[in-house]
């Protein structure tokens, strides 16, 4: 039997035992880019330090951006394209897009101007700390970061960007309809975009949100921070699945911050990818006077499948090996991870070491957890070891499941 | 200190069992199938062997690793490399030198040890990883590649196409998979080996200045263009906080290097200011 087909059929076999199960995943085919050996493996090691929390508890995720970018045609590049930044130092970029970055599109400092808000028509050398041209070397014309043109605004404007009041403008020909990215990285200002979700991972039919929120350093210090249902506020955001599929996420404006809502079973299982993040997009735009603040943010989340659960059974075989019971819904490698401790002079718990376990399960049944005690011996520490969580790992899919945070204590 | 004991340790060790000492030279992001000639550079490979017993016990990796690290063609690739290797050579005490992305595969393999049956019988016979400039964080740049959808060449040599291992690297992704997927970061349960990094700290491209011709001067002018978007401390590619990140520091490049000269990302794999023979006095 061929790989392939032996994944088909292990699909297939998954999608008739999952009919039956509680919980009823999707079948989804085993990419064979995933373990799909059947020898068991075993193996523990002595651990330092181990963070409680991080197994226990999923702490959630939390990002900021000081970035945003948009594509500019020539056409509007030669008209002038509005240059919201609000802290000299940006990092700005203007690359070549699709076709046009063969058709030897290439830029100097010449071919641009910067007009402010003061009437002013800089060139780039006078606009900028630092400008970097494509056509320096080989190396650079031939890579992203390095082709267009790249500049990063000069001090002598910082008192001109609180309004956002920046023209860029193209002043070389170039046909009208070519495209570009214009990247700007605000590294120096202080004014992010942040964004949190309570969990990093989710599973594929649960709902969730998303916190969305400018953090102003400045009106902060000022204590003038409006209600977002009181601001000028343009935003979208976007949930982005690891193959590119796009669905909109609607969201609703609070005093402190506004929310982005996904709805339970919007997920459809078959976008899952093992291991790859799904992102949820924000592209934030708010008017403050005559200029604007922009933002754009890319949040990444695993939403996964309940493959299988621990199914709360333990019991030691031996002195060394846990029998774990698990319930499967999908054929797959599963992997049963413990941590063990140790309690010190004073009788504190303190990490000893992670022993692992992993098996092809066809169905429910044990996971057989070897504890090396060669190990165990090595280190240090004298016994009695305990087991302080339990942890099971989908390996074929790359899914954290279930932890059992429950103390299990090795047999004298 | 620890790296000292772990040294007197392994004397002790190879005195009384006669160990086998192998070492393993992982390249980073991309698709290689010479990595010796274009990823490493032979004199650089020969120079840090010179430090072995015997000097046929070294090998070259050739993976993809534009895949995301788990990927067959990137850590099961790696596992059989390895695993060849030992048992061809019968190496029982085995230093893996990885060098940026190749840190991230390496750690995937240390990190989940049972997720390939292969896994265990390498990490046994593991001494160390020396990781030169390991991309444990990620890095800004590969952000700046995914963002508005630039799917396309980048980076040249650093990233290739904004592949899977770019999108891997990016900052909040690898905080993602750090937290969930990776040991040795901070907060987080310690690898079951040794992973010392090797700290990049500047690019120096002064076209008077010899120095900046180590490694190809057109190489290092390209990663100072880079460090726009990165931290005063980098290496033109990642930043020091992403080489440190996770494992152990074992020296940043200026308290080392001969002249107390900066390594860029380039320069970390290859033969510039007695990196080679820092690594060869490891063995």
């Amino acid at each position: 039997m061929t790989p392939r087909k032996y994944l088909i059929l292990t699909a297939l076999l998954g999608a008739s035992f999952s009919a039956a199960a509680q919980v009823a995943p999707s079948a989804g085919m085993l990419p064979l880019s995933l373990p799909i050996s059947k020898d068991n493996a075993d193996f523990t090691w002595l651990v330092k330090a181990a963070d409680t929390a991080a197994v226990s508890a999923d702490p959630g995720v939390s990002v900021s951006s000081q970035r945003y970018w948009l594509t500019v045609s020539a056409g509007e590049l030669n008209k002038g394209v509005q240059l919201p930044a609000t802290a000299a130092g940006a990092v700005i970029q203007v690359a070549p897009l699709g076709r046009a970055r063969d058709d030897k599109v290439r830029f100097d400092e010449q071919s641009f101007i910067i007009n402010t808000p003061r009437g002013q028509s800089l060139s780039l050398s006078q606009a900028s700390r630092a400008v970097i041209a494509a056509d320096e070397n080989e190396l650079v014309k031939q890579t992203y970061i390095g082709r267009g043109i790249t500049f990063q605004l000069g001090d002598n404007l910082a008192g001109q960007l609180h309004n956002g009041g920046l023209i860029l403008q193209l002043t070389d020909r170039v046909a009208v309809d070519t495209q570009f990215l214009l990247h700007v990285y605000d590294r120096e200002s202080r004014e992010k975009l942040m964004a949190s979700s309570a969990q990093r991972q989710y599973w594929s039919s649960d709902g969730f949100s998303v916190d969305v929120w400018l953090q102003s350093a400045d009106a902060q210090k000022q204590g003038a921070i409006q209600a977002y249902s009181d601001r000028d506020i343009d935003m979208i955001a976007t949930l982005v699945a690891p193959d590119g599929h796009r669905q909109d996420a609607g969201f609703y404006r609070g005093d402190d911050k506004l929310t982005v809502q996904v709805k339970p079973n919007t997920i459809d299982p078959q976008t899952l990818r093992p291991g790859q993040l799904w992102e949820i997009h924000i592209d934030y735009r708010e008017r403050r006077g005559d200029g604007e603040i922009r933002r754009n943010l890319r949040l990444p989340l695993a939403i996964t499948e309940r493959t299988a659960q621990l199914d709360g059974s333990t019991r030691w075989q031996d002195k060394y090996t846990l029998q774990t019971g698990v319930s499967i819904y999908q054929p797959g490698r599963y992997e049963v991870r413990a941590h063990l401790y140790h309690k010190d002079a004073e009788h504190r718990p303190q990490p000893l070491a992670i022993a692992s376990s992993a098996a092809w399960l066809q169905s429910s049944g044990d996971i057989l957890l070897k504890v090396d005690p060669k190990v165990l011996n090595g280190s240090a520490a004298n016994g009695p070891y305990f087991i302080g969580k339990l942890e099971l790992i989908d390996q074929s899919r790359l899914g954290k499941l279930d932890v059992l945070a429950e103390t299990i204590a090795l047999p004298n | 200190m620890s790296r000292l004991l772990g040294s007197l340790f392994l004397l002790m060790i190879c005195s009384a069992a006669l160990a086998e000492t192998g070492v393993a030279f992982v390249h980073g992001t991309g698709k290689q199938t010479d990595a010796l000639n274009d990823y490493w550079k032979s004199e650089f490979v020969n120079s840090v062997k010179l430090g072995l017993p015997n000097s046929q016990n070294h090998t070259v990796i050739n993976c993809d690793f534009e895949q995301y690290m788990w990927d067959n063609r990137a850590a099961g690739c790696l596992a059989q490399q390895l695993l060849d290797f030992i048992n061809a050579r019968g190496i029982t005490d085995l230093v893996v030198i990885t060098h940026s992305n190749g840190g991230n595969v390496m750690r995937w393999i240390l990190s989940n040890p049972t997720w390939d049956a292969r896994y265990p019988a390498i990490i046994d016979k593991i001494r160390w990883v020396n990781a030169l400039a390991p991309s444990s964080l990620g890095t800004p740049l590969a952000d700046a590649v995914v963002d508005g959808n630039i799917f396309e060449q980048a980076l040249g040599w650093l990233l290739g196409y904004a592949n899977d291992a770019v999108r891997m690297q990016q900052v909040n992704s690898m905080a993602f998979y750090n937290a969930e997927w990776l040991l040795g970061t901070a907060g987080r349960p310690t690898l079951p080996r040794g992973f010392w990094n090797v700290v990049g700290t500047d690019v120096e491209t002064n076209p008077l200045d010899g120095d900046s011709y180590c490694g190809g001067y057109d190489l290092n002018l390209g990663l100072e263009i880079t460090q726009a978007w990165l931290d005063s401390c980098s290496d033109g590619f990642l930043e020091c906080s992403s080489q440190n990140g996770a494992g152990q520091l074992w020296f940043f490049d200026t308290s080392r290097t001969a002249g107390g000269e900066p390594l860029s990302h380039n320069q970390s794999r290859r033969q510039c200011f007695g990196l080679d023979t820092i690594l060869r006095n490891d063995l």
